[in-house]
Order: structure tokens, then C-alpha cells, then sequence
């Protein structure tokens, strides 16, 4: 052959090439041509690629999950369901890395822009329900790795880390009411280790994306509804559990909040 | 090992003598020994000369494979400065040479050499090098991009 050039090779040396690229550089391969992106979104060749790569880093599963271009992107966006599940997976994913000491930073780069793709397909208050989900594995996992930090401290630590994403979200203040409520939703269910450090979580949500205007406002609206006998025995047990770790007069999760307190008891109950 | 000499003929008649086990390296010339006991001359109709004496290069280096760390690692060396002198055309020669020969070595090589020059190359600039058309409409190129925004982003930002 004279001058061969790439549309003219056999189809499986075209494969040969393309299989040895990596996931990114192949989502910019889906837009060179049609008959690229259908080669590239095979069955043959999603096994040639996975033949080639003997391990996959964070990086990969964070953009096979939800970027996946050998992949026709319909599929993702049915997710809708397991989009949940699928952000407290990401962040089991960052929360390995965490764990092998690798630099999260770049990683969390790439989470914080795919969030804004993700934000396409599932609703506003599923996501910030998801991240807070991931965030509370995410201290439970930290917990049991370093017990030498507090659990306020672990708290912190993760809202650092995750904090960014979720500023995302909080935006308006229905949101931030959601995610308090997603925190209280969590923190309700039978036998959570987040129980007794469902005040920490709340006040260091309001450093980093929540603001105090909207916590203030949840706590007016338990308050009523407390006085109008519609919580249940949980939720009650939750707002008295608060105010008994309140020292000021006036309660009020913001004020005069007992920090020890509950992180002791979480300790107790084996988080 | 026997010193046998083979010949290789290339598609434009070009002649090359190479030891046989050099010329065992190509597949294509191994199993055609092994149906017939004795060849001297093998003419190989779909490579050219310059090609081939490329493909020969290679397997001369390679045709004693050790497995110590050493000599692997400079084997690697040498491999890559080995495709260094070489353009995308001719790349694209070798893989259908060593695709034609059967010399997997060489055929995993260049096919990884040709994935890490395109690795962060645009649509456009793969469209311009490998001659591929756009069959596109431009509806179609605008969805199939946003689609895949999130890759561009990094694409674009010089890496470390």
C-alpha cells in the first residue's frame, strides 16, 4: 500500500490502535467521526479494552461510571434510580484513594465537574441526599481508619473534602433545607452511628455550605411541629437528644453547642 | 541454533540474507518453515523494502529475548528510540507490515507508539493526521460533543 491512513486500515488494527488509548482520550475519539464512535462503542472492542488495561485507577472508575464512552450515554441518563447509589459509590471510590494515600486533588477536580453533568440527570434533592450520603460513609470509613482523630475532627476533615461538591448544590435555600433533612433522614434510621452526632454534622455543615438562616429555619419548622404532636417518637428522641447536649438557655443548634459531647457517644456506640 | 541463511524478497524485489532465527521472528516465515522443511527463498508479496528492512531491524534486536531486568529495560530503550525515527505514514507501514509478517512484538509496539501520539490530540487534529472524513452532520458533531465536554476541559489545559 502506498500511503495507507487509518480509514483504510483492517477494522482490527484500527481497534489495535484506538484499544490502547485511555478513557478520556477516547471520548474525544467519539467526536472525530461516526464510524470512530461505532467502533469505539462495540462490544468487541469495550473487551479488547478492558483485555488491555490489567487495572483501572480511581480516575477510570470515576469516568467509567459516569462517562463511560465506550457507552452510549442514554444509559447513564436512565440511572436515575441508582444515581444515588452511584454518588455514594464515587465517593467510596475517592474514599480508597484517601485511604492508599494518593493525592485526591486531582481526582476531586473531575468529581466536581462531573457533578454538573450529573446534575442533568437526577433531581436537585436526590443529588444533595446522595452526597451527604457519601460524606457520612465517608467519616464512618475515616473513623475506623484513624482513631486517633476525634469525630468531630473526621467531620471536618471530609466537609473539607467534599464541602466544594456540595456548595455546588446549595445554592437556594430549599436546597440547604433539603440537605439538613437528608442529614436528619439519615441520622433517623434505626440504630445509625450518626445519631448522637447528628448536631456536630449540622453546625459544620453550616461553616462550609449551609447557612445559618436555613438551619434556623428547620429548626423553627420541628419546633411547630413538635408543638402540633406530628413528629415521630424518632424524631423526637433526635430534637431532645440535641437540646440535652445544648449548655445555653435559648438551645438552638448553632448555640453554645457542646462539641464533646457527641462524639463521645458516637465513639460509644462502636463508629 | 543452525546458521541456516534464509532470503526474504520484498513485493518490489528487494532481497534480504537473514539468519533463520532472525527470519522465525516473522511468524509468516516461521510456520511456512515449518510446513516445508527446507526454504532458502521467501518472497513476501504484500511489504516493501524499506519496510521490511525496518521489520528485519527489529528482529534482529529482539531475537534474543533475556529475561533479566536489565536487558529488558534496554531493550525498551531501544525500541522506543527504534519508532522515534519514524512519522505517522510509516508507522502506519509497520503496523500493516507486522500485521501481514505475524511479529507480535513489533505489532504491539507500534500500535502503542501510534495510541501515545494521538493520546492528546483534538478531533481535528486526528481527522488532519490519520486523513479520516467527518461524516458528521453539524447537529450531530454539536451533540456528540457536548456529550463528551467533560474530556475536553483537561484535554485542553497543557499536562504536567
Amino acid at each position: 500500500m502506498e500511503n495507507p491512513n487509518f480509514d483504510t486500515l483492517p477494522e482490527d488494527l484500527q481497534k489495535e490502535i484506538l484499544s490502547r488509548l485511555p478513557l478520556q482520550s477516547l471520548a474525544v475519539c467519539n467526536c472525530v467521526s461516526k464510524q470512530w464512535r461505532s467502533l469505539i462503542r462495540s462490544n468487541e472492542f469495550r473487551a479488547l479494552h478492558c483485555s488491555r488495561r490489567s487495572m483501572l485507577d480511581d480516575k477510570d472508575l470515576v469516568i467509567l461510571l459516569f462517562f463511560d464512552p465506550l457507552r452510549p450515554r442514554k444509559k447513564w441518563k436512565k440511572m436515575e434510580g441508582g444515581a444515588e447509589d452511584l454518588s455514594v459509590e464515587i465517593v467510596g471510590l475517592l474514599e480508597t484513594a484517601y485511604e492508599r494515600r494518593e493525592p485526591m486533588t486531582k481526582i476531586r477536580k473531575q468529581l466536581e465537574r462531573m457533578s454538573e453533568t450529573l446534575a442533568e440527570a437526577v433531581p436537585h434533592s436526590k443529588y444533595a441526599e446522595a452526597i451527604v450520603k457519601g460524606m457520612l460513609l465517608a467519616v464512618q470509613r475515616r473513623a475506623n481508619l484513624n482513631v486517633l482523630l476525634s469525630i468531630q475532627e473526621t467531620i471536618n476533615q471530609v466537609f473539607d473534602t467534599y464541602g466544594p461538591i456540595l456548595i455546588q448544590y446549595a445554592t437556594s435555600k430549599t436546597t440547604q433545607i433539603q440537605i439538613i433533612e437528608s442529614v436528619e433522614k439519615i441520622c433517623l434510621e434505626p440504630q445509625s452511628p450518626f445519631f448522637p452526632v447528628f448536631g456536630d454534622i449540622i453546625q459544620t455543615l453550616s461553616r462550609h455550605c449551609v447557612n445559618v438562616e436555613a438551619i434556623v429555619d428547620w429548626e423553627k419548622r420541628r419546633k411547630e411541629a413538635r408543638e402540633r404532636g406530628t413528629l415521630s417518637p424518632q424524631e423526637m428522641n433526635l430534637l431532645r437528644n440535641m437540646e440535652n447536649t445544648q449548655s445555653g438557655p435559648t438551645g438552638g443548634i448553632l448555640e453554645g453547642f457542646e462539641i464533646g459531647k457527641g462524639s463521645q457517644d458516637a465513639r460509644d456506640m462502636g463508629l | 541454533m543452525s546458521s541456516n541463511k534464509i532470503v526474504l524478497t520484498s513485493s518490489d524485489g528487494e532481497s534480504f540474507e537473514v539468519e533463520e532465527v532472525v527470519a522465525r521472528k516473522l511468524q509468516i516465515v516461521g510456520h511456512m518453515i515449518e510446513d516445508d522443511c527446507v526454504i532458502n527463498e521467501i518472497p513476501l508479496q504484500n511489504v516493501t523494502g524499506d519496510i521490511l528492512s525496518m521489520v528485519i531491524e527489529y528482529c534482529k534486536t529482539h531475537v534474543d529475548e533475556e529475561e533479566s531486568e536489565e536487558a529488558q529495560t534496554k531493550l525498551k530503550t531501544w525500541d522506543k528510540e527504534f519508532m522515534k525515527k519514524f512519522d505517522l505514514k510509516t508507522h502506519l507501514k509497520i503496523i500493516l507490515a507486522a500485521n501481514y509478517l505475524n511479529v507480535k512484538g513489533l505489532l504491539d509496539l507500534v500500535s502503542q507508539t501510534i495510541a501515545d501520539n494521538i493520546k492528546d490530540y483534538t478531533p481535528e487534529k486526528i481527522r488532519e493526521v490519520f486523513g479520516v472524513e467527518n461524516d458528521y452532520t453539524e447537529e450531530e458533531e454539536a451533540e456528540v460533543r457536548k456529550e463528551n465536554a467533560w474530556a475536553f476541559d483537561e484535554a485542553d489545559t497543557p499536562k504536567p
